[in-house]
């Protein structure tokens, strides 16, 4: 057996195997793009950042039912509620520590009224200590900022859901 | 009793009958319905009209069950047992009736799960996840109700009724207000009060927890949290004797709401509103979380061992015999006992916890207490002797209720004002406050007359001076009837009065001469506790504030508590050093101490109360105690290390529950061989309430509480005669004068004419800051506003 190896070794047989593998992909198509120049398409279920939703006439879409608190795995919502002036049912800390967040995105599919949902957003950072734990209004923000693109991604999915 | 063991017919006592449920053989009361032999056998049925402690309704006809030999199915909740009857809960048609009638319910019921306070806790929810179908068939509009707004204490969402109508028969059967009612025919019936008034009734919580669907949700609790999110704890009433068990749900350590636990044999399957919003007041604003200390009569926070430190200093700045001990009515077994054992130890003889009595005479033992509450409904004639029971004990009114309704009891009352019972009255004696003690005594006349007994010592003097007459000969002649069992309850209204002594003795008179039962009740939540633990057995508080005590140590108590609330801010004020342990200081507790130690809530701390039927109970702490607050037990310790009495290692509260444990019980007793002081009314004599919101610090807090129709009023009651003589309207302003040893105090208050006042009586609620221990008043008055 051992001089088998020893005629492999010496006709480096097996680096010529290899070699072939790199050859034939050096001529075909490339995978790899000009990140962040470049970016690859996200599928319209991507679960990145998270939001809340506003209603067209402004009014926050959250009723404050806690399901999504409720239904989350790594208890990363936490919610208070209360009656608002009007007499509606609302949140008065609506917060999601997005250290805790797994992104599963039970949260999305248990609100009632589409209000939490995660954004395609997948780049972002934080610049200080405490900055991983979002609250209403950042959530709110973000949701005014993305609402186009969720409306649209909602509405492509629709009907495979 | 196994499935494969027949039961033969010789084994069946007469009053059962065998049946079988889902091929299960049990043997039940005859009479009895399908769904309460299936409920003890461990059979679910589903059902939400019916109940277990009300009628008979049968109008959800979602219990729908097979039973053998009959063409259709059911409702096990009004069909009676009967021998070998065979009942299938599970077999097709039974289950296809159940989905039918949830299929009906769901039409007109919104799907607002999200945003309803009962989801989650729902029974509707709960079934239609087991009988109700993924998708709706129901095209058409749906019903929609308009909401009552019927008060404080209740939130309405009439869309979402299920019109089971429990709600309507406990405010029919069991509070007696029939304050709801249905309104309409077939799917357009609508439950409501007709004609948009508020639900008064002082029991109206309950109605909450009967409600299946989330017609009927707590209002002070709307959108606070879900019923996922709260932890519950056990709990024990703090508002009244009777020790009504609950449960405190709480989310992130903080009380959110209270409900009923069952307890058979004390509240039932109820708490009283009381009870239930009572501990809202636990975030009133003048909540104290820190201790302070006043400098320069500016108050300041500090850290504890800087306010230990000041009233260590100001208690011990007199001697022990000029210091004394003020508690509240309302603290655990465990602090009284350090408290009394603290203060005893020191050689202080000045402590006391009943400040809102005014005569010792009878105050020195527990109340007598001669029945369980369970057995009030075995007596035949209850007399109930200056009570307004509904809002003292109101778990007791209602079982008065049950004994009238259900045993035919006749209930006779002896009262200062014509108050509205939920029950029917066999003999209303209602006069001043000196004519129905007078009363009492007619009636003690009567029963020497018919017992033909010789009326001995000063009390005997007293019974035989008072003029008999022919009612109060009937009711006399019904309670010496030896068939008849009967029961003579000392109210709250007798034990604040000045005569207190004499209505116990002539109370406990009379029950020697008719076979009777006393029921005495104790004044404030743990009264009962307090006395075990000895602090009511030297000097009472009305010769502490006659005292030269200088030195005060106020326990969970405030200006508002004592009878006489004037004498003792004066008193305070003059005295050299107060120092306040309480949860709550107002401004009057602030103007008179020098330091404050901010100490928890019986609901918050762990501990015990012994109830009116000397029990005890026990409880953990439910919620977390706010800020820098330490339990009032730890705070005496060190209190008692820091003045250097020895026996006080206690690490933890099961240790000084052990010990209250072993405290001797003895059973009250009433003396009758008294001294008779005589009271004579001038011009009008007052009727000084305390109305039901207004028994501690706590329910004074409570808003939901504050803002219904029993909150105390300044109003000044008087009956149209005296106000036609007097030329008073309503709406006017009239001064009151009460002269008290000398001393006048003055109120300036507003006239309302009422006629369930007697005439000869004014009535005023006890907030009004007048002494309910001086029955004479003069009236001023002043310009109409």
């Amino acid at each position: 057996m051992k001089i088998f190896r020893y005629l492999k070794s010496l006709t480096l047989a097996e680096l010529l195997k290899g070699m072939t593998v790199t050859g034939k992909y050096f001529f075909k198509r490339k995978f790899t793009i000009r990140y962040p120049e470049e970016k690859t398409p996200k599928s319209d279920r991507f679960r990145g950042l998270h939001a809340l939703r506003r209603y067209d006439n402004g009014e926050e879409r959250c009723i404050a039912c806690k399901l999504c608190e409720a239904v989350c795995p790594a208890l990363a919502i936490s919610i208070d509620s209360e009656m608002r002036e009007d007499g509606s049912r609302r949140t008065t800390k609506y917060e999601i520590d997005l250290f805790k967040c797994i992104y599963c995105g039970f949260c999305e599919e248990s609100c009632p009224v589409d209000s939490i949902v995660l954004t395609d957003i997948h780049e972002f950072h934080f610049e200080g200590k405490d900055k991983n734990v979002l609250d209403k209004q950042q959530l709110l923000a973000i949701g005014d900022m993305r609402e186009k693109d969720v409306a649209t991604a909602r509405k492509n999915d629709a009907e495979y859901r | 009793m196994t499935e494969t063991t027949k039961i033969t017919k010789d084994a069946i006592p007469e009053n059962m009958v065998r049946i079988e449920i889902d091929d299960k053989e049990m043997i039940v009361p005859r009479g009895s319905m399908v769904i309460e032999a299936a409920d003890k056998n461990g059979i679910s049925i589903p059902r939400f009209c019916y109940h277990k402690k009300l009628s008979i309704a049968a109008n959800c006809r979602m219990c729908m069950v097979d039973v053998e030999k009959v063409p259709k199915p059911l409702p096990a909740c009004a069909t009676p047992v009967m021998p070998d009857m065979k009942v299938f809960t599970k077999s097709k048609r039974a289950i296809d009736a159940q989905r039918n009638v949830m299929e009906f319910l769901l039409i007109n019921h919104p799907l607002d799960c999200p945003i309803c306070d009962q989801g989650g806790e729902c029974e509707l929810q709960d079934q239609s996840m087991g009988y109700g179908r993924g998708v709706s068939r129901y095209v058409d509009s749906k019903r929609v109700a308009v909401d009552e707004n019927i008060g404080s204490l209740i939130a309405t969402d009439m869309t979402r009724c299920i019109t089971c109508t429990r709600c309507v028969r406990f405010l029919d059967e069991i509070t007696g207000t029939d304050e709801l009612g249905g309104i309409g025919r077939g799917d357009r019936t609508q439950i409501g009060t007709a004609v948009g008034r508020s639900i008064d009734s002082i029991m109206s919580g309950n109605i909450i927890d009967l409600c299946p669907v989330g017609a009927l949700t707590n209002k002070p609790f709307r959108f606070k949290a879900r019923a996922w999110e709260l932890m519950s704890a056990q709990g024990v009433s703090m508002h009244d004797a009777i020790g009504s068990n609950l449960y405190y749900h709480t989310r992130q350590g903080k009380i959110l709401r209270t409900v009923p636990k069952d307890n058979e044999s004390l509240n039932e399957a109820w708490i009283s509103d009381r009870d239930r919003y009572g501990v809202l007041g636990q975030d009133a604003e003048d909540r104290v979380t820190a201790p302070m200390v006043k400098e320069n009569g500016e108050w300041k926070e500090t850290d504890w061992a800087t306010a230990m430190d000041l009233a260590v200093r100001k208690l011990q700045a007199n001697d022990a015999k000029n210091t004394a001990v003020l508690a509240g009515n309302q603290s655990t077994n465990e602090e009284y006992f350090l408290l009394s054992k603290l203060f005893k130890a020191l050689g202080c003889a000045n402590i006391d916890y009943r400040l809102g009595q005014s005569d010792f005479t009878q105050a020195s033992g527990l109340p007598r207490m001669d029945l369980n509450l369970d057995e009030v409904g075995n007596n035949q004639q209850i007399v109930l002797v200056g009570s307004h029971v509904g809002h003292e004990q109101p778990i007791l009114a209602h079982r008065i209720r049950q004994a009238w309704l259900k045993n035919g009891s006749k209930v006779s009352i002896f009262n200062p004002k014509q108050y509205h019972f939920n029950f029917e009255t066999f003999h209303h004696y209602v006069g001043t406050q000196i004519e129905w003690v007078n009363g009492l005594g007619s009636l003690a006349h009567c029963v020497a007359d018919l017992n033909k007994v010789k009326l001995e010592g000063e009390l005997g003097e007293w019974i035989n001076a008072q003029a008999t007459d022919e009612n109060l000969n009937n009711l006399a002649k019904a309670l010496v009837n030896k068939d008849s069992n009967v029961l003579f309850v000392i109210g709250q209204i007798s034990n604040n009065h000045p005569q207190a002594g004499l209505i116990k003795a002539v109370v406990a008179w009379l029950s020697s001469q008719t076979d009777g039962k006393v029921y005495e009740m104790a004044t404030g939540a743990n009264a009962v506790g307090a006395q075990i633990c000895g602090m009511g057995s030297q000097n009472s508080v009305a010769d502490i504030l006659a005292s030269d005590s200088k030195s005060f140590l106020i326990y969970q108590a405030e200006n508002d508590d004592f009878n006489n609330a004037y004498g003792a801010q004066i008193k305070l004020e003059d005295a050299d050093s107060v120092v306040l342990m309480a949860s709550f200081a107002d401004d009057n507790m602030k103007q008179v101490a020098d330091v404050i130690l901010p100490i928890g809530l019986a609901s918050e701390v762990a501990g015990s109360y012994f109830n009116n039927f000397a029990q005890m109970q026990g409880f953990g702490p439910a919620a977390k105690l706010p800020a820098e607050t330490k339990p009032g037990w730890r705070v005496l310790r060190v209190l008692a290390n820091m003045l250097n009495v020895d026996g006080f290692t206690y690490d933890s509260i099961d240790e000084i529950s052990s010990e209250v444990a072993l405290l001797t019980v003895n059973k009250g007793e009433i003396d009758t061989n008294i001294k008779v002081k005589a009271q004579k009314a001038d011009d009008l004599v007052l009727f000084n309430e305390t109305t039901i919101y207004d028994v501690d610090m706590l329910a004074r807090r409570s808003q939901p509480l504050q803002d219904t129709v029993h909150a105390s009023t300044d109003n000044l009651n008087i009956n149209s005669v005296d106000a036609k003589k007097l030329g008073i309207e309503n709406a006017m302003q009239i001064i009151v004068n009460q002269k008290v040893d000398g001393d006048t105090i003055t109120q300036s208050l507003f006239a309302n004419i009422d006629d369930k006042v007697p005439a000869g009586s004014v009535n005023v609620h006890k907030c009004v800051g007048l002494r309910t221990d001086a029955l004479n008043v003069t009236l001023i008055v002043g310009d109409s506003v």
